[in-house]
């Protein structure tokens, strides 16, 4: 018997990637997990990943930017899974948003990237909280990126992100208040943050969605990282920014004092 | 040290409290001022900065709003010929936590994430392209909040200071965490994601002679932190807070540092200790080649 049977997880962006890779390892460990992505082929990873696992795992498709998305995986999950412990904020918004954009171009990716890294990973948390307040515990884990921790390489805060880099920074707020307010209730709350993984998304950066012959030998692997968060939920702490990086271990670090949990 | 005479400025949230007092320094200094607010004290804001012989203008706008952005930069850059300083200050608080109902939550939002932070990045991105095509280099400073930059960004970060109010007798137990406590989870949201817009923006356009950096305040005596208070602040309170005047003072000595200083920080104003400019520090979440001085 596995430490997260009988729990029930919700994954947002799981069709491909890390939201796959945490996904698979969420329903490995005898979870029952509704995975949900605005592209269709989370219904094939859900079908192929309970064959797999034998694990109950349900797919949707659904946006996480638009709120009657939000309530209705929540919803759904909630009546055919039987509540919800874990929530996976794994969906991300992602493109170039350079500051030399037209005025126009601007505001669009304003929407683009904070309706869904920021405002929706919002409201899916608003929505899960209550279930996991009235199961008497729970998880939330806000997938973020090394950007947020002390620099140890060139290229983190890149110059043509400055959007996608803001909407990270601004988990830090969220990770840290429910932290501390949700404490009482039981419900853990952690960010993940990580450099370099091979995924569609790092791979869609280059030519022929071909990683470098130099990234390719030292990016991190889905389910190293779907690893770490496993331990990380086994461990128990909360309030803090768990980072990986390309060329370091991979591993859950020992806890730090509250005043290095979100600045790393 | 670079003479600011003559220089032109835009500063929101100028009504009242720090944007007020950042508004009345830089036209005391020389500078030309234009102000906006969505409070209507903003309307005589721009005859009292006259008074110090400068050119003013002012507007009530929301910056949350992309036309009203777009009409305080034009206009400004109209009235003036040039934008030389963007001060990004204006911001609300609310309270909000994990719990709050949905409608609640898209509400507060679109109020304080809406204002502090797309507000932010819109008039960057208004004012950015305009320094570009002038220049003549730059100065963005985004006021955020010590929530995000305490004693333990990321270790002890005071230990060089001697007026850290931690290395003294009966002083704070050190380090003090990160955040506002459990109930502001929107608004130190708010806060922390200028980091995204001040280290990309420093890297990007310090070639450029456009330098970034963000004043992080701890508790001042300004209109938000009275309200906080519910206006009626113990006298105890009300004697630990900074002073919006030195705020300023700082501010005009930052700018005053011109294209050869410092851009990418964070710069951590505490009660406790001098509310005074303090010499650079290391950068910590990006790399000191990335916003170091071109030769």
């Amino acid at each position: 018997m596995s430490l997260l049977d009988r729990k029930v997880a919700i994954v947002s962006g799981g069709a491909q990637g890390l939201g796959e890779a945490y996904a698979r390892a969420l329903a490995e460990n005898g979870a029952s997990v509704l995975v949900f992505d605005i592209q269709d082929a989370v219904m094939n990873v859900a079908s192929t990943l309970e064959a797999a696992t034998g694990a109950r795992v349900l797919g949707m498709v659904a946006d996480v930017s638009k709120r009657a998305d939000v309530e209705r995986v929540v919803s759904t999950c909630a009546d055919s899974l039987g509540g919800i412990d874990i929530l996976v904020n794994n969906a991300g918004a992602w493109r170039r948003t350079p500051v030399e954009s037209s005025w126009e171009q601007a505001i669009a990716d304003w929407d683009f990237i904070m309706d869904t890294n920021l405002k929706g990973l919002l409201m899916l948390s608003r929505a899960c909280v209550p279930h996991m307040q009235s199961r008497g515990g729970g998880d939330i884990v806000n997938v973020s990126t090394y950007y947020v921790l002390p620099a140890r390489s060139a290229g983190t805060n890149g110059t043509e992100t400055d959007l996608y880099n803001a909407s990270k920074w601004a988990l830090n707020g969220f990770t840290d208040a429910w932290a501390k307010y949700l404490a009482k209730d039981k419900i853990r709350v952690n960010g993940m943050c990580m450099g370099a993984t091979d995924t569609p998304m790092l791979r869609g950066l280059f030519p022929d969605h071909q990683l470098p012959p130099d990234m390719a030998e030292i990016v991190m692997q889905p389910a190293q990282i779907a690893g770490l968060m496993i331990d990380l939920l086994k461990d128990g702490r909360s309030g803090e920014n768990i980072g990986a990086w390309v060329g370091h271990p991979v591993e859950l670090e020992p806890r730090k004092p509250d005043h290095r949990k979100i600045t790393g | 040290m670079v003479d600011l005479t003559g220089k032109n400025a835009i500063v929101t949230g100028a009504a009242v409290g720090l944007g007020n007092a950042y508004a009345l320094a830089l036209a005391r200094e020389g500078v030309n001022v234009a102000v906006c607010d969505i409070r209507e004290e903003i309307d005589s804001l721009p005859d009292t900065l006259r008074e110090s012989g400068v050119n003013a203008v002012g507007w009530r706008a929301d910056v949350s709003s992309p036309d009203d952005v777009r009409r305080v930069v034009d206009g400004a850059r109209d009235a003036f010929g040039s934008i030389d300083i963007l001060v990004n200050n204006a911001g609300v608080w609310g309270a909000s936590v994990a719990d709050d109902d949905l409608d609640k939550t898209l509400a507060d939002y679109e109020r304080i994430v809406g204002t502090n932070m797309k507000g932010e990045y819109l008039f960057g991105r208004a004012v950015i392209p305009i320094m570009l095509a002038q220049g003549t280099g730059g100065e963005i400073v985004n006021v955020a909040t010590d929530h995000m930059v305490t004693c333990g960004t990321p270790n002890d970060l005071c230990p060089g200071l001697p007026t850290c109010p931690s290395s003294q007798p009966g002083g704070w137990p050190r380090p003090r965490p990160t955040g506002g406590g459990d109930a502001m989870d929107l608004y130190d949201a708010s806060k922390w994601g200028l980091n995204g817009f001040l280290f990309a923006w420093a890297k990007q356009l310090r070639p450029h002679n456009i330098r970034v950096n963000a004043f992080c305040m701890g508790a001042t005596d300004s209109y938000m932190l009275r309200s906080f208070h519910n206006f009626e602040p113990s006298a105890e309170e009300e004697a630990s807070w900074m002073r919006s005047e030195d705020s300023a003072k700082a501010l005009l000595d930052l700018l005053k540092e011109g294209p050869t200083g410092r851009t990418g920080e964070n710069l951590n104003f505490c009660v406790g200790r001098p509310c005074v400019l303090e010499p650079p520090l290391e950068p910590i979440y990006i790399l000191k080649e990335d916003v170091d001085v071109v030769a």
